[in-house]
């Protein structure tokens, strides 16, 4: 096969049951694309093709619109008679599958990231109407290092009846929640609970229901409680165990209702300590700590985790000078934790606390610029540092949130000081 | 190039209508289901993409000049979706167009007036001039390739024709017609930007006249006119052309490069300059233009850093007014759901009688109603000297592109920081 629709094939990356995918060329847009090419006879087939046909254009423009970091996007679909294809982001890493066994499992940290940033993507994707109905580790794939995530193949139709398919032959029903095997109506909660079984496995390098046949294993989705993650894994702490089980659990009013909800949890998780914990910031510790924040709580997900790749984060000890007055300054700070002095000429303006900006004149006025004031640690801080010319690379809608923040903060101080010089 | 069947489908595209037909070309009507819009697909037929030896480096070349005119963005170019060739088909996908080309209005008995030939010529300039600093040369303008969207907008269609019609430049004059092209292209001399110049002046001769410059039994008398004659000055067929059009149109088809004009902004400043002309004044059709508009807003310190398309989408969004000294524009407790920056003359703002400040061109003011949430005006806005005055309603704004937003953003917080460095200079003063 050398094209799929107009697309030159690269390579072949995959082969499912219905589908194959190609690492492809766009020449026009000049980037590699994966397209996945439904097989023909899955289109021929006399019911589901024409179902299939009838949905096709909707899912796929509907998944099409779902842009965030971490779900791999949709660019393109087709369809004729006989042959259907998908074009997406290419992801060139792999998927998770590698890291569900034994002898591939992931430090528990860094696992936790993984699905917390899956977590939130559902729930940017639910809040779009999205269900993905197929959540398991093949279709979560990963660009470059293991926590760079991107969740693939969106949309139901899109997976050709992947429900089906699973319990009558091809596929594995293992990562179904118990609703869809029993072909009830599904909402995404049924995302949330394969979302758990994806974590059971990549904690404890095994599947939680084992049969020796799909019925059995059908029989045990439907019946049994799975053994805890940290009875195959001592390191697992009991607050993942937990994490698990809700996200597990049969009935769906049980379960999370919300991938935030999920995502509060894990966060939790990360920051009451796992053992391991490594000394540099995670990317979910690190977009936690800036959702929480005033200044970015009108930032969308996908913004927030520009901030999160753009930003410097830093453990600042007591007494270090940040900026100093009259000195050149290219970034902004913005204080994640702790407490900042303001100093001019040696006298105090003002001090700062937690999710306060600083520093920030270096952006709002266009020239280069002195700093005005010396920012000085009076307690042990943690603050993000965001250089100007980063900020120059980041999305118009991200930076337009930077815009209004900061609009917000100039009129504010310009109220002050107007009532002050009124006043006085 | 007659016989061939209709497609009922073009690649993934359904087919709606066609919508016509050159000599090597077919355009279609069809729909894009996955992003569920309308588009107009031209299949090429050339022969050379079929030739066994050079065909594969016609195609690619294809696709590169398509993918090169895709990247032009622009309110007054047709956009560029895709393009394709594989063995079977060529075709490119562009932003479909619902009101025909200019050809309609070059005919003696339905031209349009001369001030709305003047705003679209004058559009047709700045979104060359956009192409040019791309580094692009469209080489084939015509009426034909200057698609009209209703009023004096239109959009410049066909960008890197000359390969998409044959895979080949020096094919063209044996295929279309030479009317608009300039003297360079008909002498097969190298040709930049200028060539695009004079193919404008020919279509505004044409749109102003009702006829073409040069009218030869043959082609080869119409290349002898081209290289050798001076054309009538349209004011000649239509009197009501005023002279300073009639010296645009000559300018812009000087046969003579250092005559013709050399920079498109030269071109757009003359047409703008022409249009506030008092002659033309006397027969306008409304009180600001748009070329009026864009020019006024390009020259405001508040839209320094916007794009052309930027300034074109704050032309769109604001409504234009002229008020008289004295009159009051803004009351306090009013509610606010618009700003408006001053374009001329002079107002002032008070506040319960006090005066607070005086404003100039080029500055915001009614802002808060953008800046907060606060939904009452704070004070009263007086004009003190006639000025014109253009309104952004924030509702319309929201609906902006997120890069004229941003633009609008800076601009505020350049305000801000000014006036908040004025306050803490006389804060520390006192």
């Amino acid at each position: 096969m050398d094209h799929v629709a107009n697309y030159p094939v690269v390579r072949k990356l995959g082969e499912g049951a219905t589908s194959e995918v190609f690492l492809c060329q766009d020449p026009f847009r000049g980037r590699e694309v994966a397209v996945k090419r439904i097989f023909p006879e899955a289109l021929r087939d006399p019911v589901r093709g024409r179902l299939f046909r009838k949905l096709f254009f909707t899912e796929a423009s509907l998944a099409g619109k779902l842009e965030h970091p971490h779900i791999a996007q949709i660019y393109d679909a087709g369809i004729g008679e006989d042959s259907g294809y998908i074009v997406m982001e290419y992801v060139p890493g792999g998927t998770m599958e590698r890291f569900c066994v034994p002898e591939g499992l992931l430090p528990v940290d860094e696992i936790v990231e993984i699905i917390f940033k899956c977590t939130r993507a559902l729930a940017y994707a639910h809040a779009q109407g999205v269900t993905h109905r197929d959540i398991k580790p093949g279709n979560i794939l990963y660009a470059s290092e293991p926590a760079d995530v991107r969740i693939g193949d969106f949309g139901l139709a899109l997976n050709l009846g992947a429900e089906t398919t699973q319990i009558t032959g091809v596929g594995s029903p293992a990562y179904m929640s118990p609703q869809q095997i029993r072909e009830e109506l599904v909402d995404h909660r049924t995302d949330l609970y394969s979302l758990g079984v994806v974590m059971y496995q990549m904690l404890a390098g095994t599947l939680p229901f084992k049969g020796t046949n799909k019925f059995s294993m059908i029989y045990q989705i439907t019946q049994y409680d799975p053994p805890p993650p940290s009875s195959h894994r001592r390191e697992v702490p009991a607050s993942l165990d937990r994490i698990v089980r809700r996200a597990m659990q049969k009935e769906a009013e049980q379960r999370y209702q919300s991938g935030d909800e999920f995502a509060e949890e894990l966060i939790e998780a990360l920051r009451s300590g796992l053992g391991d914990q490594r000394e540099t910031f995670g990317d979910a510790d690190k977009f936690a700590a800036l959702r929480a924040m005033r200044f970015f709580q009108p930032f969308a997900d996908p913004e927030l985790w520009e901030v999160v790749a753009l930003g410097k984060w830093q453990r600042v000890p007591l007494g270090t000078a940040l900026l100093q007055e009259g000195e050149p300054g290219d970034f902004f700070c913005v204080l994640v934790d702790g407490e900042m002095r303001v100093t001019k000429n040696k006298k105090l303006l003002s001090v700062l606390g937690p999710g306060e900006c600083f520093g920030e004149m270096a952006y709002l006025s266009l020239g280069s610029q002195q700093r005005g004031a010396t920012v000085t640690a009076s307690r042990k801080s943690r603050i993000v540092r965001i250089g100007v010319s980063s900020l120059e690379q980041a999305t118009i809608a991200c930076r337009s949130k930077f815009d209004r923040a900061f609009i917000g903060i100039l009129v504010e101080r310009l109220n002050l000081a107007n009532s002050r010089l009124t006043s006085g | 190039m007659t016989g061939r069947a209709p497609l009922a489908q073009v690649g993934k595209y359904p087919v709606l209508r066609k919508l016509g037909e050159g000599a090597t070309s077919e355009v279609y009507l069809c729909h894009d289901p996955f992003n569920h819009r309308d588009v107009a697909i031209k299949v090429a037929f050339a022969e050379t993409f079929r030739d066994p030896e050079r065909g594969k480096l016609y195609r690619k070349l294809f696709v590169t000049e398509a993918s090169l005119a895709g990247k032009l963005q622009h309110p007054h170019i047709c956009q560029i979706y895709d393009a394709v060739a594989d063995e079977k088909l060529h075709y490119i996908v562009m932003e479909y167009v619902d009101g025909g080309t200019l050809e309609k209005f070059c005919l003696p008995e339905s031209l349009l007036e001369v001030d709305r030939i003047v705003e679209i010529i004058f559009k047709c300039t700045r979104a060359l001039e956009f192409a040019h600093r791309l580094g692009i040369t469209h080489r084939d303008i015509k009426p034909a390739n200057i698609l009209y969207a209703g009023d004096t907008d239109v959009k410049i269609t066909d960008f890197g024709a000359a390969l998409i019609a044959t895979g080949d430049t020096t094919q063209v004059a044996a295929v279309g017609s030479p009317a608009y092209m300039s003297p360079e292209q008909v002498k097969e001399r190298g040709v930049d930007h200028r060539t695009d110049i004079y193919s404008i002046g020919v279509v505004m001769y044409h749109l102003l006249a009702g006829r073409l410059p040069f009218q030869g039994a043959n082609n080869f008398s119409l290349l002898y006119q081209i290289t050798s004659v001076e054309a009538e000055p349209p004011s000649v067929f239509r009197p009501e052309v005023p002279a300073k059009l009639d010296a645009i149109v000559l300018r812009a088809m000087a046969k003579d490069l250092d005559q013709r004009y050399r920079r498109w902004e030269e071109f757009s400043f003359d047409l703008a300059e022409a249009f506030r002309g008092e002659r033309l004044r006397a027969q306008k059709t409304q009180e600001f233009s748009d070329s009026d508009k864009f020019e006024t807003l390009r020259k405001l310190a508040f839209f320094e850093h916007f794009s052309d398309a930027e300034l074109w989408e704050v032309a769109r969004m604001s409504s234009w007014r002229h008020a008289a000294a004295g009159e009051a524009l803004m009351k306090e407790g009013e509610l606010g759901e618009f700003f408006c920056i001053l374009a001329e003359g002079q107002v002032k703002v008070t506040k319960r009688g006090k005066f607070l400040n005086v404003l100039h061109a080029g500055e915001p003011f009614g802002e808060m109603a953008y800046l907060s949430k606060e939904q009452q005006r704070g004070a009263d806005v007086t004009v003190t000297q006639d000025a014109n005055i253009i309104s952004v309603p924030t509702a319309k704004l929201a609906q902006a592109s997120d890069g004229c937003r941003h633009k609008i953003a800076r601009a505020f917080m350049q305000i801000l920081v000014e006036r908040l460095t004025m306050a803490n200079i006389r804060l520390s003063g006192v």
